[in-house]
């Protein structure tokens, strides 16, 4: 029986595609939807407010009869019981029902709801990539905003005004907007090194300086047992490959070139694939000389975020990449640890360490066409940044004032510390990534992760941006977009090329396969994959933005 | 005119005698059906089910030939022909994914369609009936673990640092093997324990067959002084052989098709390169990066493929024994 399934499961899995795809005409009547909401016309309530249908212009509460929208972001789930939010609802008349897959549910879910053609009203968080912006919003899933935001917004408006380059990145190509970007100055790292200092004293060593210091220091970690328990348990270098924050890739600054998730980078104005040259080369040999003599963590390829963290708070890490030190290693323990400045490599050049996130993240909050009222939903958002309204509505994310925040001398905003006991949920709090608007370049305290972490986040933005500042790349990848046939030629090329690249890496490091015997036949496969096609498309694609 | 008439009558004969015959005929059947409509509307379900959750949804299978778009929906996709065929068809993947696709399946066709065949023989043979009926239990009940289980089971037991298997190993003097982590050793692992798992429960069917073979054979063979071995020879194995021979075409017609779920889950970036068959690269392609169209093509070549392979050895079953699928 069980091969007969696995016969009819085959059947299964290809018409199921089909048929979740089924429910997708239909969709053009949304669309209706909302056109008759913005033809209605506008009327002056009792109050002196203008409306247009349910929504109000201006003031508050935002909407005369109660209206609810559904929003889609990654996170974790709870925001009902957030008091913020509530109070906000309170305030606008509008409630909001959360749908708050975990990030490691979310792509697929998305992929999905787009295909069905049933998604919620706001899709938001670090969701939309650019080409799926690209891809949706000239199709009409997404609302065009332009109009929207200077009719009813304030702050949105406002931000927009005072910030001309906010206006450019989120334009598209059609010189619409569909997205409401995250403005806020990054920290100017992602990922930076953390070395064990209990175990670099107890051995009598020094911080490395160059990346031969490094094998020694990591050597000496490995079998000088410097946890002193009387086992070979250390792990001298971890890192989550290809993770987030806690990625390799600053590693390979110190051999001349970082490298990125897609192993793309702009040298001069010119595109680079990192995996097709020698500086690549030289990393990947040496990770391979630290893998071979048992220096880096034997799950490094394969152990989850969990594993990796519960390693990290044990704490077995000798030198770890972490966005600050305490994700993986625990408040505690990271104590125990200094930060590692990047390293010297076998050249003697100043070493390089990729740079952040753009500090305009194009998707924070789109509306889709599901949404009845855009206007209102728009309104509601527009109530949450927090920077530059001043009519106490940072009362909501950050409780009254005098608690959870206070004015600095020169009147601006300024969160304070407010720990938040442990087991229970923080009082006031944003939605992880959203919404935020912080004048460009201007730092303020605790609007990063909320009220109960500004010690870390002042570590990473003040002490670790310092001291990484003379390595960051300077020449970050540019805010390009690409056409829907540029974007489609490019992921199919793309997807064999990450593929065969990240697989082919995994093997060297591990001393699966020589890099050295197969590096030709590897880049003959890459030329083979279209890599030259994907560089001209990129090269083109830049070149019209540094033109404009 | 009498007679002209009895001539035409007679003419006509044949033909209305036709006539009336099909119509009997048909009528036939009506009243057959529903004397036993009873049994019609038992396999009403059936149908049903095949219907709607295996007939309907084949429109779905246009997806490989458009350049799917979910805003124009199906029907308003563009046709492009054979484009995604031939992008997986020109893929530098698509040789090592039809390559581990055949590895793993052939391995565990010939090692793991014989084991359960073995276990049902031997369990035949156990004199004590307690004792079989025990065996049988332990050997079966893995099956009702889930695959998840089943796999976390195994990476537990297999760790490098903390792992059962590799404590033994260091206890013994040797050096731990990161077995996960090994692409030569992906389909071995995949393969035993699948046996492990699915052993027992595939002995069943089997245990079946042989309980049906008429104890009259075995007495009358050991009164002739045949040996245990002798009688698995020459009585369980031929009695049993139309079920191995069904089950044999069925399983050979899905070579082409792995299980999803376990290779996904026993797979990580150090194994990938033995490990990524077409029904992981299909979800990866499809549902991970939303290329459905292309990952719709994928499913659809292996399924074809599957469909020609059935035919084939049916076709085959047939000529050189009497038994098959149709």
């Amino acid at each position: 029986m069980k091969f007969k399934q696995a016969w009819l499961g085959n059947f299964v899995l290809i018409f199921t595609l089909g048929s979740i795809m089924t429910g997708c005409s239909g969709n053009s009547s949304k669309e209706g939807g909302n056109q008759s909401a913005n033809e209605q016309t506008e009327q002056t309530t009792d109050d002196g407010r203008e409306i247009v249908g349910n929504v109000y212009v201006s003031g508050l509460p935002v909407v005369k009869d109660k209206y609810e929208f559904t929003l889609f972001m990654p996170g974790a789930d709870g925001m009902d019981e957030i008091d913020s939010y509530n109070k906000l609802e309170e305030i606008t008349n509008v409630d909001v029902k959360w749908d708050v897959p975990s990030w490691a549910e979310v792509g697929e879910k998305k992929n999905l709801m787009f295909a069905s053609g049933d998604y919620p009203d706001v899709l938001a968080g670090w969701l939309l990539s650019d080409d799926e912006i690209m891809k949706y919003g000239p199709k009409g899933v997404l609302v065009p905003l332009e109009e929207l935001i200077e009719k009813y917004t304030v702050n949105i408006k406002k931000m927009l005004e005072e910030s001309p380059e906010v206006r450019k990145a989120i334009t598209t190509p059609d010189g619409h907007i569909y997205t409401i970007p995250l403005v806020q100055k990054q920290a100017n790292t992602k990922s930076v090194m953390h070395i064990n200092k209990q175990w670099l004293d107890k051995l009598g060593l020094q911080a490395p300086k160059t990346t031969d210091e490094l094998y020694t220091v990591l050597k000496a970690f490995k079998e000088k047992d410097p946890n002193g328990n009387g086992k070979q348990d250390e792990l001298p270098l971890s890192f989550m490959y290809n993770g987030t924050n806690n990625s390799q890739f600053g590693l390979f600054g110190s051999f001349g070139r970082v490298d990125s998730y897609d192993h793309l980078v702009v040298e001069n104005g010119k595109v680079l694939f990192t995996a097709a040259h020698n500086e690549w080369k030289d990393a990947v040999v040496y990770l391979n000389k630290l893998w071979k003599e048992g220096l880096i963590d034997q799950e490094v390829f394969t152990h989850d975020w969990a594993q990796w963290e519960a390693k990290g708070m044990t704490p077995l890490y000798g030198v770890t990449l972490d966005w600050d030190g305490y994700e993986s290693l625990g408040k505690e323990h990271f104590k125990e640890y200094e930060m590692l400045l990047p390293l010297v490599g076998p050249s003697g050049q100043q070493p390089i360490w990729p740079d952040p996130d753009p500090s305009i993240f194009r998707s924070q909050f789109a509306i889709t066409s599901a949404a009845k009222e855009p206007a209102a939903i728009l309104r509601w958002l527009d109530q949450m940044f927090p920077a530059v309204t001043a009519e106490g509505l940072n009362e909501t994310l950050y409780g009254p004032k005098g608690e959870g925040w206070t004015t600095s001398d020169d009147g601006k905003f300024k969160a304070l510390v407010v720990p938040t006991p442990e087991g229970e949920k923080p009082k006031w709090t944003k939605i992880g990534g959203f919404p935020n608007y912080w004048p460009m370049m201007e730092k303020t305290e605790g609007v990063y992760m909320g009220a109960d972490n500004v010690e870390r986040e002042n570590y990473k933005i003040i002490d670790l941006e310092k001291a990484y500042a003379p390595y960051v790349n300077k020449e970050p990848f540019p805010p390009i977009w690409l056409t829907p046939e540029q974007q489609s030629e490019v992921s199919s090329i793309k997807a064999d090329i990450l593929k065969a690249t990240d697989e082919n890496m995994a093997r060297w490091v591990t001393g699966e396969g020589d890099i050295n015997a197969e590096w030709d036949k590897f880049q003959k496969s890459l030329e083979k994959m279209g890599l030259a096609k994907l560089l001209e498309i990129y090269q083109a694609a830049v070149d019209s933005y540094n033109n404009q | 005119m009498k007679q002209s008439v009895v001539t035409r009558l007679a003419a006509s004969e044949p033909s209305d005698q036709l006539v009336i015959k099909k119509r009997s005929r048909v009528a036939e059947t009506w009243t057959y059906v529903k004397r036993n409509y009873d049994l019609y509307l038992f396999i009403l379900p059936v149908l049903v089910y095949f219907a709607i959750f295996h007939y309907i949804p084949m429109y779905g299978v246009q997806l490989a030939f458009r350049d799917y778009n979910p805003i124009d929906g199906i029907l308003g996709s563009k046709w492009v022909g054979l484009e995604y065929f031939e992008r997986f068809f020109n893929s530098a993947y698509f040789w090592t994914i039809i390559k581990n696709t055949v590895v793993i399946s052939l391995y565990s066709l010939l090692i793991g369609f014989p084991a359960p065949l073995i276990l049902a023989l031997l369990l035949n043979q156990l004199p004590s009936q307690k004792y079989k009926r025990f065996i049988q239990t332990v050997t079966y009940a893995p099956h009702f673990i889930s695959v998840v289980v089943i796999v976390g089971i195994l990476m537990v037991f297999l760790s490098p640092s903390t792992g059962i298997v590799n404590t033994m190993i260091t206890f013994f003097g040797g050096e731990p093997i990161n077995f996960m982590a090994k692409p030569k050793l992906f389909s071995t692992l995949y393969v035993f324990s699948d046996i492990w798992q699915t052993a027992g429960w595939g002995a069943i069917i089997y245990l079946a067959a042989l309980a049906a073979i008429s104890p009259e054979l075995h007495e009358a063979a050991m009164i002739d002084g045949a040996t245990k071995l002798q009688r698995i020879r020459h009585i369980d194995i031929p009695g049993i052989m139309p079920t191995v021979i069904i089950l044999l075409i069925l399983s050979l017609g899905g070579v082409m098709s792995l299980g999803f779920e376990k290779v996904y889950l026993m797979q990580n970036q150090l194994n990938v390169s033995s490990s990524e068959i077409i029904a992981t690269y299909v979800y990866k392609v499809g549902l991970q990066n939303g290329d459905f169209s292309f990952s719709t093509a994928v499913g659809l070549f292996n399924t074809v493929i599957n469909f020609v392979l059935l035919v084939i050895v049916n076709r085959f079953a047939k000529r050189v024994s009497e038994h098959s699928l149709w």
